[in-house]
């Protein structure tokens, strides 16, 4: 028998599974084994991608073939992640790791406003407009939706948007003899949210299950693979 | 019963016990006893005598030790006559006497045997309290030659009332015994640090009469100068203080003082003034420095003295401050008194240390020093000797007399005087002559005497009513603490006697709130109890609901640390056993489903409204080679739905537009997964790297590196992972930006990454559509982004690749081999999860049976 990359491939691929799915008796030395294995191989890779796609192309290959010092923009273009890079490195050292705070408040800094920015401008704004869009029944006629069917599932979701919301407003009133109440009307909504944050969860948890039997049909799969390899 | 509470336990004891029943610990003090006999000394008062044998233990070790010494010689000094009784300051001195080797230096001179004033050694010996000393040495005599007396032999001269005569002052006696001249002989006569007393004597100069100034101030100097100032008689010895009297026995006529070496029994106080007097006798030092360390009230007094002076002008500026007060005035106080007399012993006198030679010859004969007719002729003037300038001044001041006689008596204070001297003048006067007030006298004496020294005629009399009674008594009887040890005695002790004084002793407050009340404020400013305070009981004065509340608050803290019992082995079991069975059974359905693939599972042909908008676009609107950017942004555990969920859609896009594929990733392994993913789509199709296909690799920076690359791709990414240029290649013409590309494909499963992908390109996409593949865990959540137009497609899952892969000839035939399996995998979670909750609804209705039943 000839053992082709395919078939050691295959074999390994069986192995890890087995190993895997040892876990179902417990924590046991051959699944930690794996665990072990997959995370130094992570760790490995992860590293060879980011000198061969990152640090090398950006940072070493254009000080070594000189095209870092062909011009100013050139020389920022390396020197600044250069600095930066250096200054991190010193958070190695508990000591001397307050000199990488610069390089670490520009990255957080500059994370920070990508994703406010984002958040607002490609999220919060664009849903609370489609929130309403779901109302626009002229735009629905004209498409040729149901215009009925569009205006109830306007109502749904904007009734799942409010009673969300609702269900997170923890704001109540004190009446005359010292008890605390919630507002009838937003007591209301947060049950219906409620309602609705129940939902959600449920069909996160079936995606979760499907997503992880599909993983689990793949796995089987691959083995049959492998036993039809080792067989043929 | 009287009771007694323990200040440390706090429980209660009979009176009558002196240790804590319940704590042993001791309920009176030691020094309790000795504080109720002995009321506390207050200012004004004398201290009396008392039995201090109980408190030895508490004094300091060098008075022990002398009095153990005075014990052990108490035989030998009942064989001295006269023994006299000393306090117990000095008790056991006098036995200390008999041996040179045991005694301190100070003590030393305390010797009256053999008191030989040895003037040899003076010079040459680094300790130069000789004088002192041999002033100190001279009261063992006297002290044998006094009566049994409790007091201090010094004290007990003191009294007036003595059998001894006390009329005579102890300089005159001092003086009379150094008269006689015989002192030194092994001196040198020509020594220049001894000459400084030459002049001494001529300090005497005759003053007019100042007896009633000085009867006067008799009544305000100090004890010792009122006794000194009695009528002398013959017997002065035994009238003077101890430690003066015994300067006549000291035998300076033999020239020989004894000088033992060492000071380690000399007090502070003797030691620092016997510094003083080394500085002052010590050849070759600076008189002037040595003098100016006198004691001030000394000074003060020879400032008066020198007031008092003769009305001659001296011949030399007076130096103050730099003369024993109490010698300049014994040179200027009944100058009228002194008879002019030539020296005999001049040249006797040069041979002794000067201030002794002076000495010696005011002593003169012993014979001359009882009446006023005696006197000592002091050489003022010795050639061989160099006085110092405070005795130079006190030769000045008594008007350049080269000899002169000096009658004791004058040496005295107006008390020794006959009234008609003493009325003749006073004994105080300025400057000008003129008399000073009693307040300035007050003044010059108003200074820190010792206790010895402060009221020694008060001492004496009261000494002098127990001399009788105590004469039998043993000779360290005790007597009256000195108010330097009661001052160390534990504050206890002094609280416990104040507070044992009845209301009616204590002051009354004369001001503030507290006006009219009486021993409300302790008398000692910060005297306050030290023992340990009064116990109080703990327990607390709480109602029943307070108590109640208590109780609770108590049960719901112990409830929160108390751990949920254990789950049973039989419990942790059935779990383990029904996980197991789970498994078996999902493993076993998915697996003989795989393995069989029967292919029973008919695949939907109706698919989601966001699927079939992507497959449209892909069929209908993506331009053939049109370039399209695909991001694997999903982690390997998921490559499996991925690639079944993705691979149709793509398939189908290269079999019916093959466009330009460029492959990005902003996760690390996500380059790696996109290789796989183009070997999965090249089982049956050539498609070339680099020409219809390019990997861009990874893009870190995360959003940031999303939106650099949304905004510029040229300079973000640059290379491919091949290290090849990305933008010159055949798969990237025509690209510069990310708007170029005809769509955006991004398989991924994570939400998070796809909101990023969503959010930071929205603004650069322009016409390109965006088509998300996501997995089915995060697909709910990435719908309302399909739902708001940000995103133009999604296939979600297997279920949305299925219609997919049917529509495309059943290519690539991943989603058809899985979907068998994964329907009847639903179905096992759909039987599992009905059992699981029927079997627990029928739990919960046995369980409610039971209680039903038991109520």
């Amino acid at each position: 028998m000839q053992l082709s990359p395919g078939l050691i491939s295959a074999a390994v691929s069986f192995i890890f599974t087995i190993l895997i799915l040892s876990y179902l008796i417990g924590d046991n030395p051959l699944f930690r084994a794996a665990i072990y294995v997959f995370v130094g191989a992570a760790a490995g890779y992860v590293a060879a991608v980011a000198w061969n796609e990152v640090i090398y192309p950006a940072l070493v290959g254009p000080i070594l073939s000189g095209s870092a010092f062909e011009g100013p923009v050139q020389g920022i273009a390396v020197g600044v992640p250069l600095l930066g890079s250096l200054l991190l490195l010193f958070k190695v050292s508990p000591r001397l790791s307050s000199i990488g705070q610069l390089p670490m408040a520009y990255l957080v800094g500059v994370g920070a406003a990508v994703a406010i920015g984002g958040a607002v401008l490609g999220t919060l704004l664009p849903q609370i407009s489609a929130t309403f869009n779901s109302f626009d029944l002229v735009s629905a006629g004209v498409s040729g939706a149901d215009t009925a069917f569009m205006f109830f599932n306007g109502v749904v979701v904007l009734l799942g948007v409010i009673g969300t919301l609702a269900y997170f407003h923890f704001g109540a009133t004190q009446s005359d003899d010292g008890s605390v109440h919630r507002n009838p009307i937003v007591n209301i909504l947060a049950w219906i949210g409620r309602v609705y944050i129940a939902i959600t969860f449920g069909v996160l948890f079936a995606g979760v299950y499907m997503a992880a039997l599909t993983a689990l049909i793949e796995r089987m799969d691959s083995i049959r693979n492998f036993f039809i390899q080792l067989i043929s | 019963m009287a009771e007694i509470t323990c200040p440390m336990c706090g429980k209660p004891n009979p009176a009558e016990l002196a240790v804590c029943q319940y704590c042993e610990a001791r309920l009176k003090p030691l020094t309790d006893e000795l504080s109720r006999s002995q009321p506390p000394i207050r200012p004004g008062e004398e201290p009396t005598d008392v039995d201090t044998g109980q408190l030895e233990p508490i004094l300091p070790q060098w008075l022990r030790d002398i009095r153990q010494q005075s014990r052990e010689s108490a035989d030998e000094e009942a064989e001295q006559p006269a023994a006299e009784e000393r306090g117990d300051l000095l008790a056991g001195l006098q036995s200390q006497s008999e041996s040179d080797e045991e005694i301190p230096d100070w003590l030393a001179g305390l010797r009256s045997e053999g008191g030989q004033v040895d003037f040899e050694e003076t010079p040459g010996d680094d300790d130069d309290l000789g004088p002192l000393k041999s002033m100190l040495g001279e009261e063992a005599p006297l002290a044998q030659e006094g009566e049994d007396s409790p007091l201090p032999g010094w004290a007990a001269d003191l009294d007036p009332d003595e059998t001894e005569p006390a009329d005579r002052d102890e300089l005159s006696s001092y003086f009379a015994e150094e008269a006689p001249g015989q002192t030194g002989p092994q001196t040198p006569a020509s020594s220049p640090d001894l000459g400084w007393d030459a002049d001494f004597g001529t300090e005497s100069v005759p003053q007019a009469g100042s007896t009633e100034d000085e009867s006067s101030f008799d009544t305000e100097l100090p004890a010792w100068l009122q006794d000194a100032g009695q009528p002398p008689s013959d017997e002065a010895e035994s009238g003077l203080p101890a430690w003066l009297d015994t300067e006549k026995p000291a035998s300076l006529s033999e020239g020989e003082v004894t000088t033992p070496s060492g000071e380690g029994g000399l007090p502070d106080w003797l030691a620092s003034l016997g510094e003083e007097e080394t500085g002052e006798t010590a050849p070759g030092q600076d008189t002037e420095s040595a003098i100016k360390s006198t004691t001030d009230w000394l000074a003060s007094l020879e400032d008066e003295t020198t007031g008092t002076a003769s009305p001659q002008e001296p011949e030399q500026p007076a130096v103050e401050g730099q003369v024993p007060d109490w010698l300049s005035s014994l040179g200027q106080e009944s100058p009228e008194e002194i008879a002019p007399q030539e020296t005999e012993e001049s040249a006797a006198s040069a041979d002794l240390p000067d201030w002794l030679s002076s000495l010696a010859e005011q002593s003169a004969p012993e014979e001359e020093l009882s009446t006023d007719a005696e006197a000592v002729e002091l050489t003022q003037e010795t050639p061989e000797s160099e006085p110092p300038d405070w005795l130079a001044t006190l030769g000045e001041a008594a008007g350049e007399t080269e000899t002169l006689d000096v009658e004791l008596e004058a040496l005295t204070f107006a008390s020794d005087l006959p009234a008609e001297e003493a009325a003749a003048g006073p004994t105080f006067v300025d400057d000008e002559g003129q008399p000073i007030s009693s307040e300035d006298v007050d003044a010059i004496f108003s200074m820190d005497m010792p206790d010895w020294l402060s009221d020694a005629e008060g001492m004496a009399q009261r000494d002098a009513t127990q001399a009788e009674a105590e004469a039998q008594a043993d000779e360290l009887l005790p007597a009256d603490l000195p108010s330097w040890v009661r001052a160390m005695r534990p504050v206890e002790s002094v609280i416990s006697e104040t507070e044992g004084t009845s209301p009616e002793d204590q002051p009354m407050e004369q001001h503030g709130p507290l006006a009219g009340l009486r021993g409300v404020l302790p008398a000692v400013a910060g005297a306050g109890l030290s023992s340990k305070p009064k116990a109080h009981s703990l327990k607390l004065l709480a109602s029943e609901d307070q108590l109640s509340n208590a109780a609770m608050l108590e049960k719901m803290l112990a409830e929160e640390v108390t751990p949920e019992p254990a789950a049973t082995q039989k419990m942790v079991l059935t779990q383990r056993i029904l996980r197991w069975l789970i498994a078996a059974l999902l493993i076993l359905v998915v697996g003989v489903t795989v393995y069989y693939n029967p292919q029973i599972n008919p695949i939907p042909t109706s698919v989601p409204l966001e699927t079939s908008v992507a497959l449209d676009y892909i069929k209908n609107t993506l331009p053939a080679n049109a370039p399209v950017l695909l991001v694997f942004d999903y982690e390997a555990a998921r490559a499996g739905e991925l690639e079944a969920a993705a691979a149709p859609l793509v398939d189908q896009m290269l079999t019916l537009k093959s466009p330009r594929l460029s492959l990005l990733s902003s996760t690390p392994t996500g380059s790696g997964l996109a290789e796989r993913f183009m070997q999965i789509l090249q089982t049956d199709r050539e498609y070339a790297r680099n020409e219809n296909f390019i990997n861009l690799g990874y893009l870190p920076g995360g959003a940031a590196g999303v939106q650099a690359f949304s905004k510029n791709p040229v300079t973000t990414k640059q290379f491919t992972t091949t290290g090849e240029g990305a933008w010159t290649s055949p798969a990237l013409q025509g690209v510069s930006q990310l708007s170029d590309f005809a769509a955006i494909l991004l398989l991924t499963d994570d939400v998070e990454t796809a909101r990023i992908w969503i959010e930071q390109t929205e603004s650069d996409r322009g016409e390109a559509r965006l088509l998300v593949v996501s997995s089915t865990q995060s697909g709910p959540m990435i719908r309302p982004y399909v739902r708001s137009g940000q995103v133009d497609g999604m296939v979600t899952g297997l279920e949305g690749s299925a219609p997919i892969e049917q529509s495309n000839s059943g290519r690539p035939g991943m989603a058809r081999r899985y979907w068998d399996a994964y329907g009847f995998g639903l179905l096992a979670a759909v039987l599992i999860i009905t059992l699981g909750s029927l079997w627990s609804l029928v739990s919960s209705f046995q369980a409610l049976r039971k209680e039903q039943g038991k109520g």
